[in-house]
């Protein structure tokens, strides 16, 4: 299901990304944080164009090769709300935008039980080369809930943070990259 | 299934990386835009690791896995199959 529904993000991120392709220049893209889509409850928390920089060391076996290149990076989250025990709750999310896109979009996945927005690299079964150096734009998200660990569970007592950790976050982001 | 859904075993691997045994690097973004893109299938991903620098050695598609041909340098990929 979740892979379903990443896969289904991919071909909708692809069609609906198009117009923010070319959000090169930091002007362009630190106006992103206006950005209001009618509709959808979602607020920017910020958008920021980032140099070439380098790569964070690689967890994996032979190290990564080539650098992070310009990109947007925009963060925000989605149906921000009070939930049980007044406890904050919203799809926290990041994207960014590489300037030289190659046009395709990849949903990151989070670790554990999620509730972290891990930096959307597109890191993991890449070999050397992670989505963004390749010029895909990178989505990830905390999957609605913010955790003190990957492996906090404390947000089940609230429903709809648990549907959204579930599958909900997934396609609502999908959604939501218009 | 096997159309649509192909599942690549790591052996050795912990979660996502990492394991005394692994060989935890490979790439398969490539794989999943050639098969979204070129309607090309995954049959097998080359794999290297830390572990056992020198190595390669194929992923296979489950329940597939990586058979030694017989001959040739036993640290090479290319000398594998998937069967």
């Amino acid at each position: 299901m979740l892979k379903n529904l990443s896969i289904i993000a991919l071909f909708v991120g692809i069609v609906i990304l198009l117009p923010y392709a070319q959000a090169e220049s930091a002007e362009t893209c630190s106006k992103l944080v206006d950005l209001h889509i009618p509709g959808m409850d979602v607020e920017i928390t910020g958008a920021k164009s980032i140099p070439s920089s380098t790569l964070p060391k690689s967890p994996f076996g032979g190290g990564f090769s080539g650098t992070i290149p310009p990109h947007c990076r925009v963060d925000g989250v989605m149906e921000p709300r009070i939930g049980v025990n007044d406890i904050s709750y919203g799809i926290g999310f990041a994207i960014t935008l590489p300037a030289d896109w190659n046009g395709r979009l990849l949903f990151q996945g989070g670790g554990g039980l999620n509730g972290t927005v891990q930096d959307p690299l597109g890191i993991n079964a890449s070999g050397d080369k992670p989505a963004l150096t390749r010029g895909f734009a990178v989505v990830s998200t905390d999957s609605g809930h913010k955790g003190k660990g990957s492996f906090d569970g404390d947000f089940l007592a609230d429903q709809e943070a648990t549907l959204n950790f579930l599958y909900q976050a997934n396609g609502k982001i999908a959604e939501q990259r218009k | 299934m096997n159309k649509w859904s192909r599942m690549f075993l790591v052996p050795g691997m912990g979660h996502c990386m990492g394991g005394s045994a692994a060989l935890d690097q490979f790439d398969m973004l490539s794989a999943i835009v050639d098969w979204v893109e070129k309607d090309k299938a995954p049959d097998s991903i080359i794999s290297t690791g830390n572990a056992f620098p020198g190595r390669s050695r194929p992923l296979c598609p489950y329940p597939k896995y990586a058979h030694y041909k017989g001959s040739g340098d036993y640290e090479k990929a290319e000398n594998f199959e998937c069967r």
